[in-house]
């Protein structure tokens, strides 16, 4: 499940680069956008598996190794996402 | 007399609004996994020093403890079965000790012998020789106890077939092997050493390559498990070390195929693993996993020497570290309480009625 939340958390992330992007007069062509939306969810997906231990964190959170403030953690975070997947429907920007 | 003018000049906006979520989006990529990090690693192991965790057997009990609960979980994943069964050498062997639970103990998956004769549910295949646990401090510089490889069973009297394969080698070892953890306390750390039991030249021996495998390591306490895995392993099939020269004095330099896996635990996994199984030790067992061997010269597996693939012994010893858990719980938990909090204000900052960025970078922004 935590692979799946962060895998949707970099695919908003780099939709919404690319989207910015595109706004500014950037990666016009269909084919540059998808190279920089991949490109952009790749690096990051790859950054936050290989270089981080925050799926591993995330786990001992949701399993109640940290204790009380870990599902305190989780829930702050999914509060996070869920305002950005909104903000990003309605306004087109995570932060408004 | 020169006079200085000083000319006002507008203050730059710098960021428009798409910017601005740009670079807030990224530091939080950036920033919360390095938090992340600091507080899963926060406070100090108490000792940094590994120290064995084997009970090192007394001299004079000649036969050591009898293994119950010990035994090979996986041989290599390659079924050489038939290569023994069909070698001529080894039909004559059957006359001699190779029977048919050594033919069947030739391929060993997740702890049974399923090679040959798979008629018996679930037999418990040896780690040494002997069946007896023996640990001692003069082969390697830990305490070690000699286990046998891969292949000892059924290869012993027989020609080695020269691979125990590339999957996984896997075993399940019992309290006596960790007997010097003491109850009640806590480690942040294993170290495994592997050593071939023959030595070989340290300079110019051809057998040495350079390795990848990853590894996982299980805890077993009242019927239930917990692992942590993903441990990803770049090592040198060259074990050097110095040793005690009982004959001559001083110590002499060793080489042997093998090599030490130190499993390193982050601050909240050894938490878990004092949750798990309340630092009870006496009744405690693990399970090690070392899977996926690739060599890093590009040359396909094959025949590479392992320290427990063979028809021989090889010496495995077990150490730990430990961690004060008052002491890291405190760090954990308040580092995850503080996170959670500024986690929890990005998220309300990010919504239309509260706009602390904003209002940080006022003056930066173009609206």
């Amino acid at each position: 499940m935590i692979e799946i939340i962060l895998y949707i958390t970099t695919l908003l992330i780099s939709l919404f680069v690319v989207g910015s992007a595109s706004d500014a007069g950037f990666l016009n062509s269909g084919l540059t956008r998808a190279f920089g939306g991949l490109s952009t969810q790749f690096v990051s997906a790859s950054w936050l598996y290989q270089y981080t231990n925050l799926e591993t964190f995330l786990y001992g959170c949701l399993n109640g190794q940290v204790g009380i403030v870990g599902y305190f953690f989780i829930g702050s975070l999914s509060l996070l996402i869920v305002v950005w997947i909104n903000n990003l429907f309605e306004y087109r920007q995570a932060i408004v | 007399m020169k006079e200085r003018v000083t000319i006002a000049k507008k203050k730059p906006r710098v960021l428009n609004p798409i910017q601005f979520n740009v670079l807030a989006i990224f530091l939080i990529l950036g920033l919360l996994p390095v938090a992340v990090a600091l507080v899963s690693n926060a406070g100090t192991s108490s000792n940094e020093r590994y120290e064995s965790s084997m009970k090192e057997s007394n001299a004079l009990n000649f036969f050591g403890d009898p293994y119950t609960d010990s035994y090979w979980l996986d041989n290599g994943g390659t079924n050489y079965t038939s290569y023994y069964f069909n070698n001529q050498v080894a039909h004559y062997g059957g006359t001699i000790g190779i029977d048919d639970e050594a033919y069947d103990c030739a391929y060993v998956v997740d702890g049974f012998c399923i090679g040959y004769n798979s008629t018996i549910p679930r037999r418990q295949f040896d780690v040494s020789g002997s069946n007896f646990y023996q640990a001692y401090n003069f082969n390697i510089p830990t305490l070690s106890v000699l286990m046998t490889q891969s292949h000892y069973a059924v290869a012993s009297q027989d020609a080695y077939a020269g691979g125990s394969g590339d999957d996984r080698f896997a075993w399940h070892l019992e309290s006596y092997f960790i007997e010097e953890i003491q109850q009640g306390q806590s480690i942040d750390g294993l170290r495994f050493w592997f050593a071939d039991q023959d030595t070989v030249h340290c300079n110019n021996y051809e057998g040495f390559t350079n390795i990848t495998f990853e590894g996982k390591v299980s805890f077993h306490y009242e019927n239930q498990t917990r692992t942590f895995e993903d441990y990803n392993f770049q090592k040198s099939t060259k074990l050097q070390y110095e040793k005690l020269d009982t004959n001559h004095g001083g110590f002499t330099t060793e080489c042997a195929i093998g090599f030490t896996l130190d499993f390193d635990f982050s601050n909240f996994e050894t938490l878990s693993i004092s949750q798990f199984n309340g630092n009870n030790w006496d009744n405690t067992t693990i399970s090690l996993y070392l899977e996926n061997f690739e060599r890093e010269d590009g040359f396909t597996f094959g025949g590479t020497q392992l320290p427990f693939a063979g028809n021989g012994n090889f010496y495995l010893g077990i150490e730990h570290k430990t961690i004060n858990p008052q002491e890291v719980g405190f760090f954990v938990k308040t580092g995850t309480l503080i996170l959670s909090v500024i986690v929890l204000g990005v998220g309300l900052a990010s919504t239309p009625y509260w706009d602390p960025f904003r209002n940080f970078f006022k003056g930066g922004m173009i609206e």
